[in-house]
């Protein structure tokens, strides 16, 4: 139903843009939300794989012509980039379980020294 | 890109000795391999030039007698720099001329109507994507401009905007670049596992020409996601033909005490004996290239068994292996975990390569149903029907790429500081902070590369950036640079100093060692020129055709009946002297433009009308046309 796909892929970019706009109180990422996993299923890996897939197939740019689908796609791709990890989705799961702390984002960097810009071995 | 492109589309293998290009069939629900005019489905990759320009079957079809002209393996040049290692060894093997030019970039030296011209690999490449679509137009029946170009998972930033360029100076309008194994993977879950919903984890080894790339993609449900990719851009069935040729050079020179290497039209006939042969060992166990007269008179008559091409080339294969394991490695995967093992590339029909990944599997039932030399077009063909909008059945699929090589900033020491690892999905955006390394420091440059190497200077360079105007602050103030990647692997990345908000940033879309859009600008134009010659040098060969015709049909219609009657002899004599001029004519090289011959039947067949007007109307009515 060509109809029924179109309205589905508009709901889909409005819900995992009103996820990523909502705010919690850490600024962490809320990507079990985005994912459209509920919590009670956080550890189902084929929960969080068939949504993921499902999403996929909804919002990928090249099947989903509006706008925003690009921005979508991007973070279900970046939920599921941390979800099918097993080491990052445990470092994210223990975030949460956290109260509250200093906790920063889930795969920062350390910080690196940069070349001087007068350095002339450059390239 | 969330544009959807008018106009159908096709799908191309630019490979590196043979392309295939493939159309969407939307009746079938399934993609068509496009026959070309010689009715093969897949195309040589080689351009000749003489007094007119090849592409095709026709230029290599001719390479043995026209070895320095005739030019093949552009894809081992496209995006590289002269001074490359990897194609060092090719130079001295290749019997054309590869010069540095502007920016150390390689430049083919050809003779082409007499006059020496200096092409780019894009350009060469360019024409054989031409050849690819003029193909696709005669076999569809209508003009095309939208297309779908693959390249080797593995090749880099330069290596994809090279080809992408060569794309636009054909007149194509290449909606985007996918990785061959990745094609492939499309090709076989389409043609092999569409009415399978669970989880499949493909490995594709993909082994041709020129490039060896392994890809593992998981497929379920119509999402493709690929794991991991990995390979080599200068491995594949033409180095398995240069260690044959190097091996049989010695043989020759052992028996025979002559050096061959010297002569290019030698070394051709040699490599093409010893393509033949490599073939034939992938059934037979033992075969014998026999070439007359290879060198001052000398017959080539050698056999060679299986075994011993196997020994030849083992540590090439072995390589294949060691990239396989590397593969599966980055992908975090067991090699009980995949489910099938996927065979695409010419190459990949070697016995010993086959056995060696039986071994590597534990397994016997390698996937050879898919066809290896086409596989790649076919899921080329299903991309670009995804992203036309001419098409309203198309395959519910969407493929998930990942990145080939990390990116990241060179830091202090130049050591490589990655912000984005190999084998992450793209599109994607990330960040590292990065800080400065002296106290008060002004400025800071940012150099991007992209490469596996912790050294930064051995990866390489895709462009460089400055942040100015930071605080006079100690040494260690922070900077986040963010890496964001699009589609088409197009990288943009910027700094911004979050104290004071100053941000800087570029696009590695033009960088050193790339086409400027004014020579591409240059190329097209060049593309056109060769396009309008190629088109006068069929036209000049129609006109001596018709020209020999006529002079061949009056002067048996001279012979054939009495014109005593209404010529004299002086008279017949002037007509015959005119058929003799024009005799000489079509056999000196002296004029090449077709007015001239066409002019010289006008006139002949002027003095010639009222005399025979009554005798030979049929022929000159015909040759009026």
């Amino acid at each position: 139903e060509p109809l029924l796909e179109t309205s589905d892929q508009i709901l889909a970019i409005a819900d995992v843009l009103l996820v990523s706009d909502s705010t919690t109180p850490d600024d962490t990422p809320q990507w079990y939300q985005i994912l459209q996993v509920d919590v009670s299923h956080s550890q189902d890996l084929h929960v969080i794989r068939s949504n993921y897939r499902r999403l996929a197939l909804l919002l990928h740019p090249d099947k989903n012509r509006f706008p925003f689908a690009h921005h979508a796609f991007a973070l279900v791709s970046d939920a599921w980039t941390v979800l099918s990890d097993p080491a990052q989705k445990l470092a994210y799961d223990s975030g949460l379980n956290r109260v509250q702390g200093n906790v920063s984002g889930s795969v920062q960097q350390e910080k690196l020294p940069v070349r001087r810009g007068s350095d002339s071995s450059l390239g | 890109m969330a544009t959807k492109h008018k106009g159908r589309a096709i799908g191309i293998d630019l490979g590196t000795t043979y392309s295939c290009v493939a159309a969407w069939e939307e009746q079938n629900g399934r993609a068509e391999i496009i026959v070309n005019d010689q009715g093969n489905r897949t195309t040589p990759s080689f351009v000749a030039f003489t007094d007119q320009r090849l592409i095709g079957d026709a230029a290599k079809n001719q390479a043995a007698s026209n070895p320095s002209n005739t030019i093949f393996d552009a894809k081992r040049l496209i995006g590289r720099k002269y001074k490359d290692p990897a194609i060092e060894c090719d130079l001295k093997l290749w019997p054309f001329k590869v010069v540095s030019g502007a920016d150390d970039k390689p430049m083919i030296k050809v003779n082409y109507k007499g006059k020496e011209k200096c092409l780019a690999a894009e350009e060469i490449s360019s024409m054989i994507l031409s050849k690819m679509k003029e193909i696709a137009e005669a076999y569809l029946d209508f003009s095309l401009k939208n297309a779908v170009i693959t390249v080797p998972a593995y090749f880099n930033d330069s290596q994809r905007k090279a080809t992408k360029d060569a794309g636009v100076i054909a007149g194509l309008n290449v909606m985007r670049i996918i990785n061959e194994p990745t094609a492939a993977a499309l090709a076989y879950g389409l043609q092999k596992r569409a009415n399978c919903s669970e989880k499949r984890n493909v490995f594709i080894f993909d082994l041709g020409g020129g490039t060896f790339d392994v890809s593992l993609v998981t497929i379920e449900d119509g999402v493709f996601e690929v794991k991991a990719t990995a390979g080599d851009t200068h491995l594949g069935g033409e180095d398995f033909d240069n260690r044959m040729v190097r091996h049989f050079v010695q043989e020759f020179k052992r028996k025979n005490r002559v050096d061959i290497s010297g002569d290019p039209r030698a070394l051709r006939r040699l490599r093409n004996g010893c393509e033949k042969a490599k073939r034939i060992l992938s059934h037979a166990n033992d075969t014998t290239i026999e070439i007359d007269a290879l060198f001052q008179g000398i017959d080539f008559r050698f056999s060679i068994t299986r075994a011993r091409f196997e020994d030849l080339n083992r540590d090439l294969f072995e390589k294949c292996m060691e990239i396989s394991q590397n593969c599966l490695d980055d992908a975090k995967m067991e090699k009980r975990e995949v489910h099938d093992v996927v065979l695409v590339g010419g190459s990949s029909r070697i016995p010993k390569v086959q056995s060696l990944l039986e071994k590597f599997f534990q397994r016997y039932n390698l996937c050879k149903s898919i066809n290896p030399d086409e596989a790649v077009a076919y899921g080329a063909a299903i991309q670009a029907a995804m992203l036309s909008e001419s098409y309203s059945i198309v395959p519910n699929m969407v493929l998930v790429d990942v990145t080939p090589l990390s990116l990241g900033i060179a830091t202090h020491g130049d050591l490589m500081g990655v912000v984005i690892p190999r084998n992450t999905a793209i599109p994607v955006k990330m960040d590292g902070v990065f800080q400065t390394i002296e106290d008060h420091q002004p400025t800071a440059s940012f150099p991007v590369y992209e490469g596996e190497r912790t050294k930064a200077g051995e990866n390489n360079l895709l462009g460089l950036f400055h942040l100015s105007g930071l605080p006079r602050v100690p040494r260690g103030h922070p900077m986040n640079v963010i890496f964001e990647l699009d589609y088409d692997g197009i990288l943009k990345v910027c700094a911004v100093d979050e104290t004071t908000g100053n941000k800087n940033g570029i696009t590695i879309t033009n960088e050193k060692g790339r086409l400027s859009s004014a020579e591409i600008k240059r190329m097209i134009e060049e593309a056109a020129f060769f396009k309008e010659e190629d088109k006068k040098f069929k036209k000049m060969v129609k006109a001596k055709n018709a020209l020999d015709d006529y002079i061949y049909r009056m002067e048996k219609a001279m012979k054939g009946f009495d014109v005593s009657s209404k010529l004299s002899p002086s008279e017949k004599e002037t007509i015959m002297s005119k058929f003799r001029k024009g005799k000489r004519m079509l056999e000196s090289e002296e004029h090449n433009e077709a007015a001239v011959f066409e002019n010289y039947l006008k006139r002949l067949q002027k003095m010639c009308q009222p005399i025979v007007i009554n005798k030979v109307r049929d022929y000159s009515d015909e040759d009026t046309d």
